[in-house]
């Protein structure tokens, strides 16, 4: 009985130091993991301000690049508006003079 | 539901060239007309950017009930009438891939939720997209029209095989199709003598001819040619007849008819009279022999019931709606099978017991095929449906006020688009706004700001739907698409510069000068009618400062169709008036209030004494070389800060250097904001001149006044400002300028007092005051 009792309370301690070692390597992973998590939500909120920024800046470059290509309208669109505007205003048009 | 469900109907129909005079045009006149006499019509609703309407039911036009649709009467709808729902009864109108889809959709009327019902004639392009929709665009734009159809709260049918193709086609709920029918005008009736003069007038080679009439079209689908055919077989049979083709037809199809004729041995036996009246058409129906359709699909196929309504039995096609309007079994045939086609006309026309069986047949469809009783039925499927919708969908709830701002805004330059950049970030919260810019790529614009290009307005967004569309306009060719926009779409016009002479100056410049000075006189008669300054102007030739002193403002054209004006001064106000028709009507002229940027006082130690400073882009109007003059005599330094043309700069170095004081004056350039801010708080004095007044007022000026820097013009709005928030000239003479300056520059208290002044009319003039009074203005 005193033997059975000893290997039992051996096998308790066993067990509670496998159970410890067990967990820590548990916990010590889970932590692990928490932070790499907390890396990466970082890392896709910053990424998310770089995009926003680089859809930002590239609307305004977009915007930027057309007017110094093309705000200053071409003058064959100058010219369909003049016309359009002498239409509007009653003008006859060059077929109908 | 207690209350009586109403339609506000759209009547686009009747201002669609090609389909006002045709059977949907037709359909939607006699059911707007049945609507009204039932007392189920809350409005008739025309499109104000279409022609007028043609056809539109006198009763109808004269009961109060047609209005130009828009949100303000949507509004005004929704406030005074109880339950409506909005109905499109041509809702495939404005459907190519070009077309301004927002005259059908209609988005003020899709933002405010209430029912949409429409009423379906046929989904014939679907069946034969080959045909109908030329390339990917016309089908995807077709589609999209399709399902848009699809998802109206109720869908009304003019014939059961209609219904069956909404549910096949479009994957409608059944319960949510109802076939309502097609009326037949009481004006279709037997031959009762009093036609004769009028066919022998128009068709007088038909009379006392026996004939066969067909209603046709250029299109290969009404079976035109395989109808001259069948007739031909039966002329080499033996039957005396011709054929009458009535419908419009292109050049190209009328030879094509003349071909099929000569193939079928029928020369000189068929007329095409083109497009006719009710009243031709009704002789041509009491008259002829028989009508036939054979087309090879058609959504109702009304001509049947009109002629038999005439005494005139029909034969149709058995396809599609023509076998509900044929009425019997007797009265179709094949339209793929020419024999079977003929064989059916000499029957019909040989058996006189199979001729009576067939027009009473059709005669009792037509009878019973009221306008009454059409619009019966659809108040009666919308009357069901409302008994299944909840109490919500009927409250009266407005949307949110929408307002397009129209004009340039950065990276475009000038001052305009700086102040409208500024406006649209004030306006936050104020309801639904959009900015139309003659950009494409969408401008940098706060949260909740749309944006369309110039050239999508009007085609993607519906100027209708805005409660208010502001136009802002210089005095620049750089306004030429928003002056286009505000000729086209009517709105409030904000008038930065009230004499507009230099947009036509630059816009007609590639012109030579015989051709400039017929356009100018043109704009001249066309601005002032049997009163044109003809002589000063034209003497004036280009020059802007001439042409304003000869009296050219040009308002006229566009104060003739605006929905107000909008100035930003009681001088620009007087001014407007002044170049308006006098003795005659004009519209409201509003006055703005200024809107300076926040209050930002510079720091003061950094200024330099006897820095005088000219703000803004350098041009001759601002006088540069009255400053020069100025200067020397008040021994002071002059920088001018803005844009300044390659030739001003010459003209204001030749100027110094011959007043002997070159190294006292600077031409910064343009500068980015910092180093306008740092000229500002290096300044001891700001100056502004102009010559002569064109209303205008000087961003400059109230950027200047924000900054704490005290400010010399002779800017007419500035008068207005209250007494010390600039120090006024009453005149620009080099002698009274050069006096003021070295007054000032030797008074620090003045300027300081200037300065504070200013800065108190800056605090209580800012942005967000006048977008509150613009709202307010151009929603009421």
């Amino acid at each position: 009985m005193a033997i059975l009792r000893t290997v039992k309370r051996f096998l308790r301690r066993a067990q509670g130091w496998v159970e410890r070692r067990a967990f820590a390597q548990l916990h010590a992973r889970l932590d692990a993991i928490d932070a790499r998590l907390e890396m990466l939500t970082t890392l896709e909120r910053r990424l998310g301000e770089v995009q926003a920024t680089v859809e930002t800046t590239a609307a305004r470059a977009a915007a930027s690049i057309e007017y110094s290509h093309g705000a200053a309208e071409s003058e064959g669109r100058v010219t369909r508006r003049i016309e359009a505007i002498e239409h509007m205003l009653g003008a006859k048009s060059p077929s109908d003079a | 539901m207690t209350a009586t469900i109403r339609f506000a109907l759209d009547l686009q129909a009747l201002q669609t060239d090609g389909i006002a005079d045709r059977g949907i045009g037709r359909y939607v006149a006699s059911l707007s007309a049945a609507l009204q006499r039932s007392g189920r019509l809350a409005a008739g609703l025309l499109a104000p950017e279409l022609p007028p309407p043609l056809g539109l039911p006198p009763e109808l036009a004269t009961s109060g009930l047609v209005r130009f649709d828009g949100v303000s009467s949507m509004r005004a709808l929704i406030d005074e009438s109880g339950p409506i729902v909005h109905h499109v009864p041509a809702p495939f109108l404005s459907c190519g891939p070009l077309d301004p889809t927002g005259l059908v959709i209609g988005p003020h009327w899709e933002t405010v939720g209430l029912p949409r019902v429409v009423t379906l004639h046929d989904l014939i392009p679907l069946r034969a997209p080959h045909r109908y929709l030329p390339t990917p665009a016309h089908l995807d734009r077709y589609r999209a029209r399709a399902a848009w159809v699809a998802g109206a709260d109720l869908v009304l049918a003019d014939s059961e095989h209609t219904r069956c193709e909404a549910i096949e086609l479009l994957e409608v709920d059944p319960v949510k199709v109802v076939t309502i029918g097609c009326g037949v005008s009481p004006f279709f009736t037997p031959r009762d003598g009093t036609d004769g003069e009028h066919f022998r007038w128009f068709l007088g080679q038909l009379e006392d001819r026996p004939f066969v009439l067909t209603v046709g079209g250029s299109d290969i689908r009404k079976g035109t040619e395989r109808l001259i055919s069948a007739v031909g077989q039966l002329v080499q049979a033996g039957f005396d007849l011709d054929l009458l083709v009535v419908g419009e037809l292109t050049p190209a199809w009328r030879t094509r008819l003349d071909e099929a004729a000569a193939a079928a041995g029928m020369t000189g036996r068929v007329v095409l009279a083109g497009a006719v009246g009710d009243e031709l058409l009704r002789a041509c129906y009491r008259r002829a022999a028989v009508t036939v359709m054979p087309s090879l699909a058609e959504g109702f196929g009304l001509p049947v019931l009109e002629s038999a309504a005439c005494g005139t039995p029909a034969l149709a096609s058995k396809t599609t709606a023509l076998v509900e309007a044929a009425a019997t079994p007797l009265a179709t045939f094949d339209p793929a099978d020419t024999g079977a086609l003929s064989r059916s006309i000499a029957d019909l026309l040989s058996d006189n017991e199979r001729r009576a069986t067939v027009l009473d047949a059709q005669r009792a469809l037509a009878t019973s095929s009221t306008w009454e009783a059409v619009a019966s039925r659809a108040a009666d499927a919308v009357d069901r449906m409302g008994e299944h919708r909840p109490e919500s969908v009927w409250r009266r709830v407005q949307p949110p006020r929408r307002v397009a701002l129209v004009g340039p805004l950065p990276p475009l330059t000038g001052g305009i688009a700086i102040y409208n950049d500024r406006l649209l970030r004030a306006l936050d919260g104020d309801g639904t706004i959009d900015a139309v810019t003659p950009l494409q790529a969408s401008p940098f614009l706060p949260d909740g700001v749309g944006h369309f290009s110039i050239d999508t307005f009007g085609v993607d967004a519906r100027p209708a739907s805005y409660d208010g569309v502001v136009y802002t306009l210089g005095n620049s060719d750089g306004h030429l698409s928003t002056v286009e926009s505000a000729l086209r779409y009517p709105g409030w016009i904000w008038l930065h510069e009230v004499r507009l002479a230099a947009i036509a100056v630059t816009a007609l410049e590639s012109l030579d000068d015989s051709e400039f000075s017929g356009s100018l006189a043109w704009l001249l008669e066309r601005s002032y009618p049997g009163r044109a300054p003809l002589h000063g102007a034209l003497r004036a030739g280009r020059s802007v400062r001439d042409l304003v002193t000869a009296g050219v403002g040009l308002l006229p054209l566009l104060a003739e169709r605006c929905r107000g004006l909008l100035v930003n001064s009681q001088v620009a106000r007087r001014l407007v008036l002044l170049d308006l028709a006098p003795l005659a009507h004009h519209p409201p002229v509003h006055v703005l209030p200024p809107a300076c940027p926040p209050v930002t006082p510079t720091d003061r130690s950094e200024t330099e004494k006897d820095l005088v400073v000219a703000f803004g882009i350098v041009s001759m109007a601002k006088r540069p070389d009255l400053l020069v003059d100025a200067a020397a005599r008040a021994g002071c330094r002059l920088a001018f800060v803005g844009p300044c043309p390659d030739f001003l700069v010459q003209v204001i170095a030749d100027r110094a250097r011959v007043r002997g004081i070159v190294e006292r004056v600077e031409i910064s350039g343009a500068v980015d904001d910092a180093g306008w801010k740092r000229w500002l708080a290096r300044a001891a004095l700001a100056v502004q001149l102009r010559e002569g007044a064109s209303g205008e007022s000087s961003a400059a000026v109230l950027e200047a006044l924000a900054a704490g820097v005290p400010v010399v013009t002779n800017l007419a709005t500035a008068a207005e400002y209250p007494e010390g928030t600039v120090s006024y000239l009453l005149s620009a003479d080099p002698d009274v300028v050069a006096g003021r300056l070295q007054d000032l520059l030797a008074r620090p208290e003045s300027q300081r007092a200037l300065a504070e002044a200013g800065m108190s009319f800056a605090s209580s003039h800012q942005f967000r005051d006048l977008a509150q009074t613009l709202m307010s203005l151009v929603t009421n």
